[in-house]
């Protein structure tokens, strides 16, 4: 495994080893932010990609100031948000499909998984999660997001989001306070 | 139990902040002290566990689902596609475009506002129509320029019908 340095030094020179470790490295963390950000599965992937080769692009100009891994965060955040703001996707953000992504995803008869009562309980409440998930301001759920996906730290997240320390706390907390209230029928109902 | 070391009322948001593991050693103290006592902070701490291993739950379902590795290789493709097509010198132009954009701004603002300035007007433009006379034969045309006076002098002239030259002999 190269260390940061090491990994930075040669992705400037252009090595293209030193491009796919990076890709290993990253892209599952990256992909979790932008479908976090987004809710959307392909387009987190197109999302991902069109990180890496702005990386790619970049690299000479990262002067290693922050993280590597915050300068990826940063790019991250920003181009899902940007995806978000695009018309045509904004529209598509507002469209619920007639077959969700999970359809599929139904345990079979005779496990020890069917329970018909249960799996209802949870199907309602995943699609409740989501739904306010969604509901969510962005600035908000980016901060969630960075928080449970990245485990980062509300200093490491106000440096990748460029906020203040306060502003993470208070933008983590209306988040939580979001999904526990509305989820509190689904969720905490006795 | 030491009294100060206990907090005198719920306060969520610094259950938030236990549950992110960002209190100092005293805080953490107080709020466990506190969670001792308290069935509805216990709660609260609860949920946010539940919704925090839910949500990461979530993504690791689709995580397993997704294909990372077509991922990788497209991008390598892409970055090769770049190589061969010189992306790299065309992007550090792109990247020039943050001086040269300003520049080019400025350099036109210039030329306009020195042609503006120092543009000469036009010498012979005509200014005024003195008088026009219109006859049978002729017209006359007296003008003046700034420096000059011209007089334009024309004569009409019939111009035969299509294929009838004698038409006025008849």
């Amino acid at each position: 495994m190269w260390d940061e340095n090491k990994l930075v030094l040669h992705l400037k020179q252009g090595d293209e080893e030193a491009f796919r470790l990076l890709i290993q490295q990253y892209r599952e963390k990256l992909y979790n932010i932008a479908y976090g950000i987004t809710l959307d599965s392909e387009d987190s992937l197109d999302i991902v990609q069109d990180v890496f080769l702005k990386v790619h692009q970049n690299i000479r100009r990262f002067r290693g100031k922050s993280k590597l891994s915050t300068w990826l965060h940063r790019i991250t955040v920003n181009q899902s948000l940007n995806w978000k703001r695009r018309w045509k996707r904004r529209f598509r953000w507002h469209h619920r499909p007639l077959v969700t992504e999970d359809s599929g995803d139904y345990p079979e008869l005779g496990t020890n998984e069917y329970y018909p009562e249960k799996l209802y309980q949870n199907k309602e409440f995943e699609k409740a999660f989501r739904e306010k998930l969604r509901e969510l301001p962005e600035d908000a759920r980016t901060v969630f997001v960075l928080k449970e996906i990245e485990g980062l730290s509300y200093e490491e997240i106000a440096k990748t989001l460029k906020l203040k320390r306060g502003t993470v706390s208070s933008r983590l907390f209306y988040a939580r306070q979001k999904l526990k209230e509305s989820l509190e029928h689904d969720l905490l109902g006795d | 139990m030491k009294e100060n070391c206990k907090l005198k009322e719920c306060d969520p948001i610094l259950l938030c902040h236990y549950f992110d593991r960002e209190l100092g050693p005293e805080d953490k103290e107080k709020v466990d002290e506190h969670l001792k006592d308290c069935p509805s902070c216990q709660k609260t701490l609860q949920d946010h566990q539940i919704i925090s291993s839910h949500y990461k739950a979530d993504l690791k379902t689709k995580l397993a689902r997704t294909n990372f590795e077509s991922l990788e290789q497209s991008v390598l493709n892409r970055v090769r596609d770049r190589r061969v097509f010189g992306w790299t010198n065309i992007s550090s132009l792109l990247f020039l475009k943050r001086f040269y954009i300003p520049a080019t701004a400025v350099a036109a603002a210039l030329v306009i506002f020195f042609s503006v300035m120092f543009y000469p007007a036009s010498p012979s433009d005509p200014s005024a129509i003195v008088t026009s006379l219109s006859g049978q034969i002729s017209s006359v045309m007296i003008f003046e320029t700034p420096n000059t006076q011209q007089t334009i002098l024309w004569f009409k002239e019939e111009l035969p019908l299509n294929g009838e030259d004698n038409a006025q002999d008849i």
